[in-house]
């Protein structure tokens, strides 16, 4: 029969169980490093992010850009090459 | 390990810049506050060593380490007691603390602030487990050992605690993250909450439910009809 008080009694007891003693300092310190990028790594990401951020909605508007705005930006820069002296 | 070259070893944890200087702030107002309350030494140590470490200094973090490591070791002995995956379970607590290191808001001792994590990380190895291997069969269990009073015998309690573990193994990871709380760690409800983020009357809740799990599994492990 498991009921509240067994439970207690059977923690009780698994609480005085003594735990294996291990040093993880080592293990931690290398697996920090190991996660650490290095600054030019870091820098080229960060570049890597930028540069796509900027191109990849430029590429996907441009050609609804030009097929919209194409022949006026085109006649306008014409007409203004007239004007000129 | 020079103090320089630890520095260019290790890059300092997320948001350090702004945590650096809010850490400093709330680290002054605790060391102001320790002439009323004392608190322990380590925790200013600990204080005191979370700062070095945002300021990237690498090794900083080996003594907080040194430091912790044994009652975390001991935390998470509760979630997995194959010695492996016991020590990369609390390699990944101290990762993980590493990483959120600039969350720490020093309004609490440094040690609650890592028993949750650890409480976290175990809970997510155990849903883990559950998804890769399903709950542990209760009919498989061998109820001898917790049968009679043991003997005051390390390896008697440690054979008791075999028993509990597998027998909590059969129950969802909730339930069991619930019960291994209140009763194993012997955490108050409150704790309880604090640690896993629920309200108090959720933990209520949920030990209840749980435990008339376990029953249920215990019944199933003795080879009784359940109703």
């Amino acid at each position: 029969m498991m009921d509240e008080p067994q439970l207690e009694r059977l923690a009780d007891i698994a609480r005085r169980e003594p735990v294996p003693r291990i040093d993880v300092t080592d293990g931690v310190m290398l697996r920090l490093q190991a996660r650490a990028p290095a600054p030019a790594a870091r820098a080229f990401v960060w570049a890597a992010s930028l540069g796509l951020a900027i191109a990849v909605p430029l590429a996907i508007s441009a050609p609804l850009v030009l097929r919209t705005w194409g022949d006026p930006l085109v006649r306008m820069f014409v007409d203004a090459s007239r004007g000129l002296p | 390990m020079s103090s320089a070259t630890a520095q260019s070893r290790y890059h300092a944890p997320r948001g350090a810049d702004r945590a650096l200087a809010l850490i400093t702030l709330l680290a002054g107002l605790t060391v102001r506050d320790a002439a009323d309350t004392s608190p322990s030494p380590n925790a200013l140590a600990d204080i005191a060593d979370v700062r070095r470490c945002l300021g990237g200094d690498g090794e900083a973090y080996r003594t907080i380490i040194a430091r912790h490591q044994a009652m975390v070791s001991r935390r998470m002995w509760r979630f997995s007691r194959d010695p492996e995956t016991h020590e990369e379970l609390v390699q990944d607590v101290f990762v993980e603390a590493y990483e959120c290191l600039g969350k720490f808001r020093a309004s609490g001792p440094f040690a609650n602030w890592l028993a949750c994590i650890a409480t976290r990380v175990g809970y997510r190895y155990w849903r883990r487990e559950r998804r890769e291997r399903g709950l542990h069969s209760a009919a498989d269990i061998d109820l001898e050992a917790i049968a009679e009073e043991p003997a005051d015998d390390p390896e008697d309690f440690a054979r008791v605690a075999a028993t509990l573990h597998e027998l909590l193994a059969t129950l969802p990871p909730r339930d069991r993250l619930v019960l291994t709380l209140r009763y194993v760690e012997g955490h108050s409800v409150e704790q309880t909450a604090e640690l896993t983020g629920w309200s108090a009357t959720m933990v209520k809740v949920q030990a209840l439910r749980a435990r008339a799990k376990l029953k249920a599994a215990f019944d199933r492990a003795a080879g009784e009809d359940t109703p």
